[in-house]
């Protein structure tokens, strides 16, 4: 359903997986390539959007960094890099950063999916590797002879 | 990680873990780790990962985002060639990657003679720091320059090497020379002009009269005659040789010679005979992979 706001501004409703409906100007909405094409072929025209693979909770800091992005012009970039900067560090309390980027990666969220990788990136950079397994519960499948032997292929970047 | 799965209710049952993750998006992560270093180590967390960093694909997708942090993060990626003789298409190429350290390194190179004038070029392919920076081939005192002499860059444990032959000025033109090996370095204080300095570093030096073989055929070969081929991959102390028809392994301390392939018959221009221009210096490193790691048996 698209409603008008008072400054014309065209409202779009987008509808998590769970069911949650979330009213954003379409300006926002369009921050997300896969909406802005939904748009634009005219899917939007009757009800809301259905993103099956988005929960309400991560949308919800998905739109939050829409809205930013859509309002913010190029002047206020080092401005927008801290914004970012804060935003990721909140997201991360409150989902998981991983469902994150699923989602930035399915609505076509370029700036979004670049800050959330990197993030990561940077949760892995100077740990070693039993660090990183533990910090996300990952199982160690080597055998000790084929870790023994990654180990050596790759002896430089291991002194 | 302070986070724990409880933190999010909504959620159980569906929380996507890192492993959990589509294999383009895992590498995307990896792609952004902050060296090459880091995501060599990164190998070793479990098999998924290891296949991740070690498909060549990767390789572009980190040289891609390390190009365009590169004013952020002082990572370089940067260009070598040769200046002097580029007009006459005998220009080499050497690109490396790495932080401050240029901690990885690898190399599109052939070797070529070059004169005294010359000197490398560096330049950043990205077009981040695009500006080209002169750097002068290291000194060497008392010697005869680099002159005609013939010098090779190479990648031995992730950094950019150089060596060359270099005759002594009193000897000049005797057959004693001496074999330097260097390693580059980046030094970060201000260069005056540039910001970044690029030094070479001495590493090896070995005169000729001090190799060594026990192979009879080695020891009667003019030590003269010898082409420089490649640095060792992972072993700093061993560069390859061209010794007539041999390619010779060389212990850059002990200068012990041995003897590790010998071309076969039809490749030798000359055959037999210590004339032999033997073995070319046309030797291309065509095991290194296009991702900058070291080559194991």
């Amino acid at each position: 359903m698209s409603i008008t706001t008072e400054n014309n501004e065209k409202m779009i409703t987008l509808m998590s997986s769970d069911g949650e409906e979330f009213v954003v100007e379409e300006a926002v909405a369009a921050q997300s390539q896969t909406i802005k094409h939904l748009i634009e072929d005219g899917c939007s025209t009757e009800g809301s959007i259905p993103l099956p693979n988005v929960t309400g909770r991560v949308l919800s800091e998905v739109i939050q960094y829409c809205k930013k992005h859509s309002s913010s012009d190029d002047k206020e970039e080092k401005e927008l890099e801290a914004w970012d900067a804060e935003f990721v560090k909140a997201a991360d309390d409150h989902v998981a950063l991983t469902d994150l980027m699923m989602a930035a990666n399915f609505l076509d969220i370029k700036g979004l999916l670049d800050l959330v990788a990197q993030t990561l990136a940077n949760m892995i950079t100077g740990k070693s590797p039993e660090e990183v397994r533990r910090m996300w519960n990952i199982k160690n499948d080597f055998t000790p002879e084929e870790a023994e032997k990654v180990r050596k292929e790759n002896q430089w970047a291991f002194e | 990680m302070k986070k724990q799965k409880t933190l999010y209710p909504s959620l159980a049952g569906r929380l996507i873990m890192i492993n959990d993750l589509p294999d383009v998006l895992l590498a995307e992560i990896l792609a952004r780790v902050h060296s090459y270093r880091c995501a060599i180590s990164c190998k070793l967390v479990c098999k998924q990962w290891y296949f991740l960093i070690s498909c060549p694909n990767f390789v572009s997708r980190f040289l891609a985002n390390h190009a365009q942090n590169d004013h952020h993060q002082k990572h370089s990626l940067i260009g070598l060639s040769v200046g002097g003789r580029l007009r006459r298409r005998q220009d080499w190429c050497i690109r490396f990657i790495g932080s401050q350290d240029l901690e990885s390194a690898w190399t599109h190179s052939t070797s070529k003679n070059f004169d005294e004038k010359s000197h490398i070029v560096v330049y950043d392919p990205s077009g981040a720091g695009s500006e080209k920076r002169l750097c002068d081939f290291p000194a060497v005192e008392n010697c005869w320059g680099t002159g005609t002499r013939l010098v090779r860059l190479g990648v031995c444990r992730g950094s950019l090497r150089m060596m060359g032959t270099f005759f002594s000025q009193n000897n000049f033109p005797g057959r004693v020379f001496t074999l330097c090996v260097w390693e580059i370095l980046m030094d970060e204080e201000d260069g005056g002009h540039h910001g970044k300095v690029i030094i070479w570093r001495l590493k090896h030096s070995i005169r000729s009269n001090q190799m060594s073989s026990q192979n009879s055929r080695l020891q009667s070969t003019p030590k003269s005659e010898i082409k420089l081929l490649e640095f060792d991959p992972v072993d700093e102390e061993i560069v390859y040789l061209g010794f007539c028809d041999c390619i010779v392994s060389c212990n850059l301390t002990t200068g012990n010679l041995e003897v590790v392939l010998e071309a076969p018959s039809h490749f030798r221009r000359y055959p037999g005979g210590s004339t032999s221009r033997g073995v070319s210096n046309k030797v291309f490193p065509v095991a290194h992979p296009l991702w900058p790691a070291p080559l194991f048996s």
